[in-house]
């Protein structure tokens, strides 16, 4: 690890500690209320002393509530559970996120995820942000996330929250157009030994969890996975094979009912294949050399967060994380070192509001080996980044009509002060319904590759030359105006249904412009105008009690504006229009499941990807309480299939995904 | 424009908190959903009775256990802690393991989170647990009782065939106050 203060003047002290001193100052109003606010309630009398006709004829108000349901969100809001990631019957993370409307995603080799919520779909997608237990996972070097380090065992998955759009107040500084929230189970829920195989043609996993407590306030797991994925179809030969190996674990320790420490890490180490164009001389025409190689990812993270409640009426949070990522291949090999600490506190004011808000500084360390193909300068740097926010949710008519206000302000390296409000109502007309709207400023922030670096390019489909491109030191925050309606029907068990329509506009988003056609050269600017609009479809049937239908649809629409010379061509173009996932889940005699899911997926236009149909099916049996087989056939309809297209930035070659088989075994004792 | 735009939200904003901050501390204060709920929890423990057995796995505490992502659990212990009904003092369980489901005298399904009609069901037959849901489709499915508000006030249904077919006593009286449902 190699540290670097040559480029961390001491002046920043002094900007810093200003910056403190700011946070504190609007904070610490709101803090001083909180202290100051003793919940009164009906605490100290005693309701078990009324009878129960008494009782009964007691008015009750429902104002507050520790966790919100979500289905009483002012957001578009989407859970995965673990039935549902068990019942897929898929086998990745990424691959569980295209149950979810509106989020598209799309995979470019065994090692390769185009993720995205609400459009700009690309490798390199930058716009939403992840978090696995609290943790973002998030990559400052090009402001997304590397979805293929990210994994753990599924079954240990409670759930995945999916929020499309602006994340609100609460989030990080990439929440722009959604949040992914990752939630592993509670190690309570976890005990025993769990040993779970995968085998196929296409892949191999085996899981090991084993499970325990100490007393009754400690429970703890450890945790290991390995995977090994066989290469994908590319008809010119294909080189993506991956393989890793993880282990961690997890502790969850209740010390009185007010407490809760959790105390979490992981180490992971693995490989996988690829085939790149490495630029291998300084000047043009670069001397380009093409060939497989292995890139290699490794990493870690130890997490710690303390819960403590007041009442019901009060709770806060204290996290601390420390994140290492390490990734090696030919054209760049980075190490990054993040230390977050994250504090949030919540109460309620008077009789009608509940304040939330929140202080985060993250403080990050890269080091970066640079080559003819991608340099990053300096090689080596420090950033830090300070973040506060304050949300107040007043139910203006209890039941009725909730208004959440809020924002986001944050202080980063690359464009400074930074601030992100939203308002949010939700309506509750009658039981069952809810209609719920926003209005969010969001930003995304410069990331390190944009700010300073010379990437070169090999000559591909949209640019028949070889290109170099240099980042801009002046590059802004790229910014959005989002507007949401949504509607929501709960008022029965049998069938719920959820609809949402936004219209998203963009400034300043990243584009390109060219410098110099020969030797050919660009740069990037924010320089583009972008406009989404669309809807997005979620449903829940059960049609009889052995039989649930799932639905999802999404539409949305890009309109991008810029000058000729930009990437106006390209940028958007690998987004679908139209995607649909309609799954059933039957639930046969002598305890047998028989679950099917269709996924159409729209053509992408720049480059040409056509569209597709894959039906995925899952037979499960669970001959003994402990032991589950299941056979699952996934991508059923077509040998292989194209979903992405190669990324403009660190080409490698595209491969399609194949039909595959595999058995599954999992016992618990 | 943008910033204009921004200016405007930001003093809807403030005006909004100004404006619902004052009448609020003059708001008539009722006791909450989840302390009312609690509460009904003693009294349903005092008209029920369990086979004596069933306090054996559990030292002789009255098991409550609380199914789902929410925190009900922390309403039952400030309400009930250092109650007793009869001999019995109350002990709350939040998510226990499914195993255990079987030793808890009630069983509280909150609507959220994991605890789904399908898997409850596989526990919801235990002869001598209490279940307890939140919507009328949990007794529907063969939960014994519901909670519902009702012009802000909290009432309740129980199934009556679900009663007979387990192993509890319900008195009668709790059985008049309730809204009865039989399939």
């Amino acid at each position: 690890m190699r540290f670097s203060k040559e480029y961390q003047p001491l002046y920043q002290i002094g900007p810093l500690a200003l910056r403190l001193g700011l946070f504190i100052l609007v904070f610490l109003g709101i803090a001083a209320v909180a202290v100051g606010e003793v919940p009164d309630n009906f605490s100290h009398s005693d309701l078990t002393e009324l009878t129960l006709e008494e009782l009964m004829s007691v008015e009750v108000t429902s104002v507050s509530k520790k966790k919100q349901k979500l289905s009483e969100s002012a957001a578009a809001i989407f859970v995965l559970t673990q039935e549902d990631i068990r019942r897929s019957g898929v086998t990745s993370i990424p691959e569980a996120l295209r149950m979810v409307p509106g989020i598209q995603v799309s995979r470019g080799s065994k090692n390769q995820w185009n993720i995205s919520a609400r459009g700009f779909n690309e490798r390199f997608t930058n716009k939403l942000l992840v978090l696995i237990d609290g943790r973002t996972v998030y990559n400052p070097l090009f402001a997304g996330v590397t979805w293929e380090t990210q994994d753990t065992i599924l079954e240990d998955i409670e759930r995945i929250e999916v929020i499309r759009g602006p994340g609100g107040a609460l989030w990080g500084v990439n929440a722009v157009n959604g949040v992914i929230n990752i939630i592993t189970k509670d190690a309570q829920d976890t005990e025993g030994l769990m040993i779970s195989g995968v085998g196929g043609e296409e892949e191999g996993i085996v899981s090991i969890r084993q499970g325990g407590s100490h007393g009754s306030d400690l429970h703890y797991r450890l945790f290991t996975k390995y995977f090994n994925r066989d290469t994908s179809f590319n008809a010119m030969g294909a080189h993506d094979d991956t393989r890793m190996f993880r282990s961690g674990f997890r502790t969850d320790w209740e010390p009185a009912t007010q407490d809760h420490v959790m105390v979490q890490g992981e180490l992971y180490t693995g490989d996988g294949g690829q085939q790149s164009n490495v630029a291998t001389t300084p000047t043009f025409p670069y001397g380009f050399t093409t060939g497989n190689e292995d890139l290699e990812m490794s990493g870690g993270h130890f997490l710690t967060r303390w819960e403590h409640r007041w009442g019901s009426e009060s709770d806060m949070a204290l996290q601390f994380f420390y994140d290492r990522y390490e990734r090696t291949e030919n054209t760049i090999k980075a190490t990054i070192d993040t230390f977050d600490v994250d504090f949030q506190h919540r109460f309620e004011f008077f009789r009608n509001q509940e304040i939330l808000w929140g202080l985060e500084y993250r403080y990050w360390m890269d080091d970066l080996n640079n080559t003819q193909g991608t340099s990053v300068f300096p090689d080596s740097k420090s950033f830090d980044l300070l973040s506060g926010f304050l949300q107040d949710q007043i139910t203006l008519i209890p039941d009725t009509f909730i208004l959440t206000i809020g924002t986001k302000l944050s202080d980063n390296d690359f464009t400074g002060f930074e601030h992100q409000p939203n308002g949010r109502f939700l309506w509750k007309p009658a039981e069952g319904h809810s209609v719920w709207g926003a209005i969010s400023r969001a930003v995304r922030v410069p990331s390190r590759l944009e700010d300073n670096s010379q990437l070169t390019f090999a000559p591909n489909a949209t640019t028949p030359v070889p290109t170099r491109f240099l980042g801009n030191k002046k590059f802004k925050s790229e910014e959005l105006l989002a507007f949401e309606i949504g509607y929501r029907l709960n008022t029965f068990e049998r069938f719920t249904f959820d609809m949402t329509g936004f219209y998203n506009q963009y400034d300043h988003v990243r584009g390109t412009r060219v410098i110099s056609l020969l030797p050919p050269t660009g740069t990037l600017e924010n320089n583009l105008k972008v406009d989404t609009i669309g809807a997005e479809f979620a449903t829940n049937v059960q049609l009889q009690e052995w039989w649930q239908i799932r639905g999802a649809y999404s539409y949305i629409n890009m309109s991008v504006d810029g000058p000729i010379n930009s990437s106006l061509n390209t940028t958007g173009r690998a987004t679908p229009h139209h995607q649909g996932s309609l799954r059933s889940l039957i639930t046969l005699p002598y305890q047998v499941e028989f679950d099917s899911w269709l996924r159409v997926v729209d053509k992408l236009s720049a480059p040409n990807i056509a569209s597709y149909v894959e039906l995925d099916l899952r037979l499960g049996w669970k001959p003994l309480p402990n032991l589950d087989l299941s056979l699952v056939g996934q991508n059923l309809l077509d040998n292989h299939h194209p979903e992405a297209a190669p990324s403009l930035f660190l080409t490698t070659q595209p491969t399609e995904v194949q039909r595959s088989v595999y058995g599954k075994i999992t016992w618990q004792y | 424009m943008e910033a204009v735009t921004f200016r405007i939200l930001y003093s809807l904003i403030l005006s909004v908190v100004a404006f619902t901050w004052l009448p609020s501390a003059s708001q008539a204060e009722g006791p909450r959903e989840d302390q009312v709920k609690a509460a009904f929890f003693y009294h349903f423990a005092n008209f029920v009775e369990w086979p004596e057995p069933t306090f054996h796995a559990t030292d002789g505490y009255l098991r409550i256990c609380v199914l789902g992502d929410t925190r009900f659990d922390q309403s039952l212990e400030t309400t009930l802690s250092h109650k007793k009904i009869g001999d019995h003092l109350f002990e709350i369980r939040r998510n226990p393991p499914n195993a255990e489901i079987q030793h808890c005298h009630m069983l509280y399904v909150s609507n959220s989170g994991k605890a789904t009609i399908q898997t409850i069901r596989r526990y919801i037959n235990q002869k001598d647990v209490l279940t307890v849901g939140e919507t009328l489709d949990f007794i529907k499915h063969g939960g014994m009782v519901h909670f519902f508000v009702e012009k802000q006030k909290m009432r309740f249904a129980i199934n009556t065939q679900a009663i007979k077919n387990s192993n509890l006593k319900v008195s009668s009286k709790l059985l008049r106050l309730a809204k009865t449902y039989s399939p």
